[in-house]
Formats: C-alpha cells, structure tokens, sequence
C-alpha cells in the first residue's frame, strides 16, 4: 500500500485546466521531490493532493483512501502541509503559535497533555526555534518565521510531510539546516516527505526521488542522475545550463550559463 | 496563565465590579447613599429611591452588561473569522439592516415592541442575504465582506430616503435611536436579550479554539483539520443573531466591538478562550460605564450613550495607541 | 341690523368673486400650520400647492416640509410662497428665492402671542384682516377666559412627553410652554437650558409630576401609558392622571388650534374648566 497515490489527476481553475493525467505513487519513507517552472502547476499538484482544491478528472489516494472522503481531522493527524507562508492578522508568541499544530489531535475541551508539550518541544528542538519561544512571530525574521512554521508542522507528529519551497527565504546555512532537518527524519524516523524545490541543486542533494512537471504533466520521474540532465533541464526550463558532478556527494550539480557566456561559447565552437 | 495575566485578570474584575458600583450609585437623579444602600436591602419598601433604583437603574445596568458582553464577544469573532482587526460587528451590514427595520417602525409610529420586532427582521433578513451570497462562494472572507458592506450601502441609502420623506419628529426620533440608547429597558427586553447573548456567547467560547486556527486563514485552518466553511457560517451566523437582538433593543453602540478585542488581546495575548472571557467582562463594564457617563454628565439631560462610547473610547484608545511602543494595528 | 347686512353683502361678494378677491390668489404653503391658517381665514381657494402633511383636500402635493419639491412649485405658477423658518430648511427656501419667487418665511412662533402674530400678518397678506383680528381677538378672550379660572387654582406639574424612545420633552420657551401655562399647570422641566431635550426616566420620577401628558400618535403612546401607570411611585399614575392628546391637533401653531389644545389640556387639568376630557 502506497502513501500517497495520484492517479490520472486532471485540474485547473475555473476554466483553465492546469495539470491534466498526472500519476505517481509515494511509498513509506521516500523523499520526493516536484520540480518544474514557473506555471507548471507544481502548487495546483499540491492544492489537489492536500485536498484544497478538488480534482476534475482522476483520483488522490492516501493509504488507499480517498482523501475527498477522509475526515479533515483524521488527515490532519497524519499529514501536515506547510505552505510557503502563513499570514496571520494577530501577534501571536511563538510558543502559542506552534501550539497550534497540536489542533487535529485535541478535542475541544481537552486541555493540553504531556504527549502535546512534548511534541511542540520537540518540534521547536528540532527547528532550533526552542530560544524564540516567548517572542512574538511578528518580530522575527524571514528565516526565523520559516522555522517556526516547520516547528508548527512538526508539532502535528505527522507521518507524512507537505512542504511548498520551505527554503524560499533563507540563507544558504539555513536551507541546509532546514534540509537536514528534513533528512534527518525521513532517515531516522521515517517521515514521509513530499516537497516542492525550486533550487534544484537542493533537490538533487536531498531527495531521492524528483518528478518533474512540464506545462501540467509529468514530464520525467526518477532518481536525480536520470532528471537532472541538461537535455531535460534545457527542455523544460529553456535556458542552457551545464551539469557536473558534485564533488562531495556525487549528485548531479546545475551550473547557470548567462547568455554573455553562451555567445562566447557558441563563437569558439565556430571558430574551432 | 502568568502571573501578570492572573494579575491583569484580577484587576479586569475588579473593575468590573466598580463598574456595577458606579452604575447603580450615578445616574439622571440625585440620590443619597443612605438611600441607595436602603432601597437596594429592601427593595420591597416602597420609596422613590427604590422605584428609581430597582424599576429604571437596575434594568438599565443589566442590559448594559449583557450588550456590552454580547457585541465584544462578536467582536472577537468578526475579527478573527474575517482576519482583519478593524473589524468588528457591524461590519457585514447587519446593523444596518437592524436600523433600517426600525427607522420603517418609528416613522409609522409603531411601538416599542414593534421598533424591536422590525429591527430584528431586518437584521436576519440582512443575515440571510449575506449568507446566501457567501454560501455560493464557501464563505471566503471577500465575498462576506463585499456582500455586507454592499447590504450596508444599500440599506443606508433607503434609510436616507426615508428620512427625506419623513416629518421632522419622525426623524429626530429615528436619529436619536440610531445613536443608541439603554433607557428603554423593559423586563421582557432584558429576558430575551439574556437568552440569546448568554446562550450565543456559550456557543462562541465553545468554538474557542477553532477561532484560535481560523486566524491562520482558510488554507492553513483546512491543512489543520478544520471545517472551515462550517465552522465559518456557525460562528458568523450566531455572533450575527447576537448582534441583531443587541441592536433591535438598543440602537446602534459602536466602538465596543471594535476596540475590546484590541485591549484584550494586548492585555491577555491572543488564546481565543481568555481572550472571550475577557472581553465579555471589560465589554461589559465598559458599557454600564459609558452609561452612567451618559446619564449623569448633563443631568437632567440624557446623552446617547453610542456618542459616548465613541468619544470617550475613541480617545482612550487614541492615547493608548499613541503612549504603547509595543503597539501594532494590522 | 345695517351693520350685520353690510357683513353679509361683504361675504355674499367673497362667495360670488370667490375668496382671492383681491391680493394674492396662488398661494403655495409650505407648513401644516400656515395651511390650516389659511383655511381659518377662509382664503382655502387660493391654495395651489400644500405639503404631504398638511390637511387640505383637492390641492397638488408639493413634497414634504423638509424636502418640498422646487420645480414641482415653480410649475404651479405662485404668486406667494409661505413657509416657516425652521420647519423648512434654509437651503431650500434659498433655492426658492434664487428661482424668483415671491416667498415669505415666518418666524416659528414660540409663544401665543407670536402665534397671533403670525396669523395677523398672514390676514394682512391675503387681504383679510379683519377676519384675522376678529379670530385673534375671540381666541385672547377665551385664553384669557380660561387662564384667570386656572389661576386660582393650584398648579399642578406636568411632565409634557413627546417622545417614547427616547424620552423628548419641551421646557418653556416652546409655545408648548405657553398651553401648560394657560392651563394652570407648570411643566416640570421648565429648567431645561435647551427648547427640546432627552431626559432621563429616573428624573421624571424623581421630579413627581401630578399630571403626564403623552403627545405621540399611534400604539407607541399607549405603550407608553401603560408604563407610566406601572410606576406607582408618581403622583400622576396613583392619581391615574395620564392622558395621551392628538399631537397634529394640538400642536399647530394656529390661534384657534391653540384654544382648542388649551380646552383640551385645561380639561384634563382640571376637570371642569373648558371642555371635554380623556
């Protein structure tokens, strides 16, 4: 039994169909990655997979249930999404703001238990969030709000993870925090992670599997050596780029190409 | 709860109690303590004191806390369902609607009873049209609120036009309910008013912790297991019941739905269960203060209290915007 | 026996000529006051134009007081407007005159004798001054008449409510003043420092009026009875002194309104004195 499993999916808005017979399944313990351009409907995938927009043709199964017809509850107890930003009119302090994953696993009256201050301490351990706990989420920075939000997911106890571009506004170090963090309990715990990159260096670093999306289809899915090729990548993205090979890690590594550069590459190989 | 919470609270009551205090002691006649204190142990010997005290003032202060209670508990609602801290009651039209109901009643020299029947009609009729236009669009918070204040709009024009047709008394009547007023309070007032606010106001605290994740807006609260559209039309449809049985019996208050909430997420942070409890608490006293103000500052004169909420808490809050560093207004 | 056929030839050539003998003939009012004015002075014919409130059969609607309709009189072709300052607003009566109207605007009377006043000025305008004189002189006498009955009596205290919610009374210095006066009473907010006020309920008690006056129209005002009679601390609902009058027509400035208000409230005063009670 898979995770998570598209089939067929077809969506849009309004009248505008955005991704049409998307299908892949995410088995217990991967690490995924969706990539794709600007427009490639990337956030319409993940919408439908996480149940906010309802598909138009086609089906989202999570343990072989369709998650039209899983209680919002019951799906939030297992899966946490967090979105790129969350907006939120009022001040709240981190500590009451991360409280706020542990909503699908309360009911109404019930007070917060041991199992719920763990967690939320634990989450902000992991997101190293645990010295911001009294300030107020207004305060902080870019980075520091992005931590908090992953500590708020985390707080949920998810079995599987959502994440849109959780690295968008932070620095090098703490893109990398951030991803192993990620890593780190996908290997040791288990989590199941679905995420959407833009960097894909990144992407190729951390997840062991990409599907990259190209004007709403799957254009290629599979490991990072066989998606991150520049024929695909020049392809889809139309820009030229050269790929190497991390010299650390071995993956595949993206190197830019200006266009200054690529007519001074194209004039040698005519001169040659 | 901190201690500075505990302390703050603790304080909260007690100026609720002064509020009550002062409430009874003041008002549009001058009475001595001794009497007060007498009429109050014995509220059947017959004296003016007592008539005064226990016919006008008592009803008066107890419809004063349950409005003043009732819209700042919707007030916390409005703002946390709509994300917007400028809102606040009347913002999806539904006071409008109430006053339209009751300037139709006031004009046609209908009663009392009447002027409240017609002003709660128009205010579920408003109600229903606004959730009817929301409901098509799974409550968005653009939609409830283009809806309502389009409602607004429509109804302040054909108040206007009722004006221009209306004799010079029916007007100034109509002007003078529009700004609010506890003096007409009547026993069967206070009981209707209580089932509904204390009854609604029970409901809101129960969703309590629903209103602490819809702040985080629709996609996030769904993310988190939330039934957003139903929690939403649950919470706007009993806040607006509320308001609409608040403003039939006294006119149009404002600023208690609007700058309660502020004070109190200041004061107690932003858990939604205190922050209710709180607000029902200074709402209330801040009313039956506002009042009493009404009432004794131009004495024999009586002042709509709607104006003295506004003034005296619009300055209030001016100047506690203005001395607060930590302040912030989104 | 001359005289009395000289007054009948004069009426007999008004009837034959009709009323506008002379002077004005197309006359539009702009206030219920003025229009019942003029059906006391007998000019009703001249009439063109009245507002929706005023009590005139047959004649076009102009609008209401506030808002008359300016194109609507300019159509009827008058030759004199009447309005009263106050009633109708300033703006209008200047969009009045800017369109070339003759347009003559009393001064809201506050006391009967400024009500006589404006009645005999109005005579003299439409030429029948010695109706006028002879009305006011028959309403001083009867107001007269009935003061010095009421004087020796003693005053009772009044509490004159014009409004239900809230609660809108007059101090003296509205010719509602004058008719509690006449009647032998005193109003009971004759402190008030403005003409119209909201005053609160719990004064009204503490003040103890002996006689309450209710002058709104419609089930408000028995509501409003109701409540008053269910405060058995006033001396007026202990002595089931609590009247409601028919405010449109007592309350019009007109002398011969204002006798028949007096007859009316005295009655209710003191029962015996002018006419019927309630």
């Amino acid at each position: 039994m898979s995770m998570l499993k598209v089939n067929n999916l077809s969506c849009g808005y309004g009248d505008k169909k955005i991704i049409s017979g998307v299908s892949f399944s995410v088995e217990q313990g991967d690490f995924v990655g969706i990539l794709g351009p600007n427009g490639a409907g990337k956030t319409t995938l993940f919408r439908a997979a996480t149940g906010i927009i309802p598909p138009w043709e086609g089906e989202v199964f999570y343990k072989d249930a369709n998650i039209l017809n899983i209680p919002r509850r019951k799906f939030a107890k297992e899966v946490a999404v967090i979105p790129q930003l969350v907006e939120t009119p009022f001040d709240f302090t981190v500590d009451e703001f991360v409280f706020l994953g542990r909503f699908p696993h309360l009911s109404r009256f019930q007070a917060a238990g041991a199992v719920d201050q763990e967690a939320v301490l634990k989450a902000m351990q992991l997101t190293d969030t645990i010295d911001l706990r009294q300030r107020k989420i207004f305060e902080l920075s870019g980075g520091e709000r992005q931590r908090v939000l992953l500590a708020q997911g985390f707080a949920q106890s998810p079995r599987f993870l959502f994440l849109d571009e959780p690295t968008a506004h932070l620095d090098i170090a703490h893109q990398v925090a951030v991803m192993d963090i990620l890593d780190n309990l996908n290997r040791k715990h288990g989590l199941t992670v679905v995420i959407i990159l833009h960097d894909l260096n990144l992407a190729s670093e951390y997840c062991k599997r990409l599907i990259l999306l190209d004007n709403g289809k799957i254009f290629r899915e599979g490991v990072s050596d066989d998606i991150l090729t520049y024929q695909n990548i020049e392809k889809v993205y139309k820009t030229a780029v050269v790929v190497e090979k991390n010299p650390v890690s071995g993956k595949p590594y993206l190197l830019l190409v200006s266009e200054k550069e690529l007519k001074k590459s194209e004039k040698r190989i005519k001169n040659n | 709860m901190n201690n500075k919470k505990i302390a703050l609270f603790l304080i909260l009551s007690g100026i609720f109690v002064c509020g009550i205090a002062f409430a009874v002691m003041l008002g549009g006649s001058r009475l001595s303590i001794t009497d007060i204190f007498y009429a109050l142990m014995h509220p059947k010997v017959e004296s003016q004191a007592a008539t005064i005290i226990w016919q006008l003032r008592i009803p008066r202060v107890v419809m004063g806390l349950l409005v003043g209670s009732g819209l700042a508990c919707c007030g916390v609602v409005f703002q946390a369902v709509l994300r917007n801290s400028l809102a606040e009651p009347y913002t999806l039209g539904v006071a409008n609607g109430a006053a339209l109901g009751a300037i139709t009643a006031i004009i046609l020299n209908l009663t009392g009873i009447c002027i409240a029947g017609f002003s709660f009609l128009g205010s579920l009729i408003t109600i229903f049209l606004v959730y009817a236009i929301a409901s098509r669009k799974r409550f968005s918070n653009t939609t409830l609120i283009l809806g309502g204040v389009t409602l607004g709009f429509l109804y302040s024009s054909v108040i206007l036009l009722l004006f221009a047709l209306a004799k010079k008394e029916g007007v100034h009547s109509a002007i003078l309910w529009l700004m609010g007023d506890l003096s007409y309070t009547r026993p069967h007032m206070i009981i209707i008013t209580a089932s509904f606010v204390l009854s609604g106001v029970a409901v809101l605290i129960f969703f309590a912790r629903d209103l602490d994740i819809i702040c985080l807006g629709d996609q996030k609260a769904r993310h988190l297991g939330l039934n957003v559209v139903f929690i939403k039309s649950i919470l706007f449809l009993v806040s607006s019941v509320i308001t609409g049985v608040c403003v039939s019996f006294v006119g149009i208050i404002g600023f208690v739905g609007l700058i309660i909430p502020h004070i109190c997420r200041f004061l107690f942070g932003v858990n939604h269960r205190l922050l209710l409890i709180t607000s029902a608490i200074l709402g209330a006293a801040f009313l039956i203060i506002c009042d009493t103000m009404a009432r004794f500052i131009a004495r024999p004169l009586e002042l709509p209290v709607g104006v003295i909420t506004g003034i005296f808490g619009g300055l209030f809050f001016l100047g506690l915007l203005l001395k607060s560093k930590k302040w912030e207004i989104f | 026996m001359s005289r009395k056929l000289l007054i009948f030839i004069y009426f007999f050539l008004f009837a034959l000529v009709g009323n506008c003998y002379a002077g004005y003939s197309r006359v539009v009012s702009l206030a219920p006051s003025l229009t019942s004015s003029l059906y006391d002075l007998d000019s009703q014919d001249c009439i063109v134009g009245v507002t929706i409130y005023c009590k005139a059969e047959g004649k076009q609607i102009i609008g209401t007081t506030l808002e008359p309709n300016v194109e609507e009189i300019i159509s009827l072709k008058p030759d004199l407007v009447l309005a009263v300052k106050g009633w109708n607003g300033p703006v209008v009566l200047d969009k009045i005159k800017a369109a070339g109207l003759n347009i003559i605007s009393f001064e809201p009377a506050n006391n009967f004798e400024d009500i006589c006043r404006n009645f005999l000025l109005l005579g003299k305008l439409m030429e029948k001054e010695k109706l006028a004189s002879d009305i006011v002189f028959h309403a001083r006498h009867e107001v007269d008449q009935i003061f010095s009955n009421a004087k020796n009596l003693p005053k009772k205290s009044i509490f004159w409510q014009l409004g239900e919610k809230p609660l809108v009374t007059v101090n003296d210095s509205a010719f509602i003043g004058d008719l509690i006066r006449f009647s032998g009473g005193t109003n009971l907010f004759s402190d008030l420092k403005v003409m119209y006020a909201v005053v609160s309920y719990e004064e009204v008690v503490k003040r103890n009026p002996q006689i309450i006056i209710i002058a709104t129209m419609g089930d408000a005002a028995i509501s409003q009875k109701e409540y008053w009679l269910g405060i058995k601390k006033i001396d007026a609902s202990k002595n089931k002194s609590v009247f409601i009058i028919d405010a449109d027509n007592i309350c019009q400035p007109t002398p011969l309104r204002f006798v028949r208000g007096l007859k009316e409230i005295a009655g209710l005063v003191y029962a015996g004195i002018g006419a019927e009670s309630r």
